[in-house]
């Protein structure tokens, strides 16, 4: 009897091993989603510009999804103020001529409530649909200091935001869960899974990449090298495995740093210093159908008031002079775009404007190669 | 309520319940294991703002590993497991370089080994092979959290996939930190 209890340990170890071993399988090797191609790309210059309408006094951090029925949606995060209380993510549809008001879709107490954890702040939220028309939103959370102590939670909606299942924590860190953040928007792999690009603000800056399941677990992370100091990767697939990261730089440097990546995420390598300035601050990177990079930035190396375009033909490699979508030379700020393309081929730039609400533009590609056309007009503002 | 935020409340309340059992150790066996339920079950209990003891804590430092919550049940079973000065001491250092590289020391993160792939294969291997060594000395003890910490795992129980979460966390390189550190009774 002694004998056989004796051997019990190695039994319930050699069962849970086996039980676990599932759990354990490296899942396959990454590849990114090919994107849609646009069906129908407007072949005319066209722009327009709109202000949404904020119900509180400050808001920031747009980004932008698209809808199975082609309506635009964005996210954002407002409150009195950022960091306050009664900070909640808002959401807005576009349907092509107007924005829907703004309504809150998580607020603190719906965060405590998801995570089962006391929540003190929300932060950064970014949308993304996946190819069965889910909507997906991480938004980031703080429970106890600032913004180094946050943590990212993964909720979805099968009704375009009407509605939502209750957000689940997603966890980064061996270290209390500290200090993951998102900002830009995740690439859809071809498994039905994502690549979210993430970065890291406790003890030291980092940017990082998750690569998480169709169900949003994530099942690997990888530190981009020589990322020190570096915040907010923006995220590109130039194809089915290799892809462009391009960073916010924290460091004295003030100019954006690259990474990329020849096998869909797995591994990252260093590509250094752009010439791109960047006065720390977020930066947003698009892969267009007709297979130029898009970027969206700050040009230069101090202060947030002025923000740009600029195209690029070779991978990233080089970049056209920035074109000014902002232009202003006080202390006002327009910061964090978020990109993207919809399939009707418009591409749709949302960012913060002045802090106080979130402006809305959108342009053909030719638009982009017009360099007569106007940049500036507001057609509907509702601050 | 989802099984794994049911839990992580649990796993607070266990917590909770062992310092509850600590501080209370002069008194009566009885009233001690009184006081531990009655700690426990007040921990979930929400107050001011909808939160409880067991979310706040949630908050700060996440949900334990699983070998924590085994030793904090032995504890509070009367049955306390003593580890040894010397994996204690192994336990800490290990933990202490681990979480500085995985808080951003240096271009790689060890946390990336503990999720799905042949590296989490080989660290459940390596483990199990050094628990069944202890074993075959008569040390049953690892070899049993090992498999409880897999087990629940494969369950899915914890909120966290990766492997390193249900070994250890940083309460538990704390704790090894402390009893490797404190002076020997004589």
């Amino acid at each position: 009897m002694t004998s056989i209890r004796r051997w019990l340990a190695p039994l319930a170890f050699a069962l849970a091993l086996l039980a676990a071993l599932p759990r354990l399988l490296p899942p396959a090797a990454p590849r990114f989603a090919t994107p849609a191609i646009a069906t129908a790309v407007t072949p005319e210059p066209t722009f327009s510009a709109r202000l949404l309408a904020n119900p509180q006094p400050s808001a920031h951090a747009a980004t932008l999804a698209e809808l199975p029925d082609g309506r635009i949606v964005t996210a954002w995060f407002a409150g009195s103020r950022e960091g306050a209380r009664d900070v909640a993510i808002l959401m807005a549809s576009f349907d092509g001529r107007t924005w829907s008001e703004a309504r809150p879709v998580v607020s603190r107490a719906q965060a405590q409530r998801d995570s089962a954890r006391l929540v003190r702040k929300l932060g950064n939220p970014v949308l993304a649909t996946d190819a069965a028309g889910r909507l997906h939103l991480w938004y980031v959370t703080v429970g106890y200091g600032g913004w180094a102590g946050s943590a990212i939670n993964h909720a979805t909606s099968s009704d375009g935001g009407q509605s939502w299942n209750t957000a689940t924590r997603v966890i980064t860190s061996p270290f209390w869960n500290l200090s993951t953040l998102v900002r830009t928007p995740p690439l859809p792999l071809a498994d039905g899974g994502w690549g979210l690009p993430a970065y890291h603000e406790f003890a030291a800056k980092r940017s990082e990449w998750l690569r998480l399941d169709a169900e949003g677990r994530v099942i690997d992370k990888a530190r981009l090298p020589g990322s020190q100091q570096t915040l907010q990767p923006a995220v590109a697939a130039l194809d089915a495995t290799r892809a462009l990261a391009l960073m916010r730089d924290t460091g004295p440097a003030n100019r954006i740093r690259a990474a990329t990546t020849g096998d869909g995420g797995s591994g990252w390598l260093d590509a250094g210093v752009t010439a791109l300035p960047n006065p720390n601050a977020s930066v947003a990177l698009l892969h267009i159908a007709d297979g130029r990079l898009l970027l969206a930035y700050n040009p230069q190396t101090a202060n947030r008031n002025k923000l740009a375009l600029a195209l690029s033909n070779d991978d990233g490699k080089h970049w056209s002079a920035p074109r000014l979508v902002e232009d202003a030379t006080g202390g006002e700020e327009f910061s964090y775009p978020a990109l993207l393309q919809a399939r009707d081929g418009t591409i749709h730039l949302a960012y913060t404007w002045q802090r106080k609400a979130i402006k809305h533009l959108a342009f053909t590609p030719a638009w982009l190669d017009d360099k007569a056309s106007p940049v500036a007009t507001v057609v509907e503002a509702k601050p | 309520m989802s099984t794994q935020i049911a839990w992580g409340l649990a796993a607070q309340a266990l917590l909770v319940a062992w310092v509850v059992w600590k501080f209370a150790a002069r008194a009566p066996s009885r009233h001690r294991r009184l006081f531990a339920v009655a700690a426990a079950a007040l921990a979930l209990i929400p107050l001011t703002d909808g939160i409880s003891a067991a979310m706040a804590l949630r908050a700060l430092w996440g949900d334990p590993s699983v070998t924590t919550l085994q030793l904090l049940a032995l504890a509070l079973a009367g049955r306390p497991a003593g580890i040894g000065r010397a994996p204690a001491a192994a336990l800490a250092l290990f933990g202490i370089a681990f979480y500085a590289m995985a808080l951003g020391l240096g271009d790689f993160d060890p946390y990336r080994l503990g999720y799905p792939g042949f590296p989490a294969i080989a660290l459940a291997g390596v483990l199990g092979a050094a628990a069944l060594v202890a074993w075959r000395r008569g040390q049953p003890l690892y070899l049993w959290l090992l498999a409880v910490d897999l087990a629940v795992l494969a369950l899915g129980l914890p909120e966290s996939g990766n492997l390193w979460d249900v070994l250890f966390d940083p309460l538990l390189v704390g704790a090894a930190l402390f009893a490797a550190i404190r002076p020997s009774r004589r």
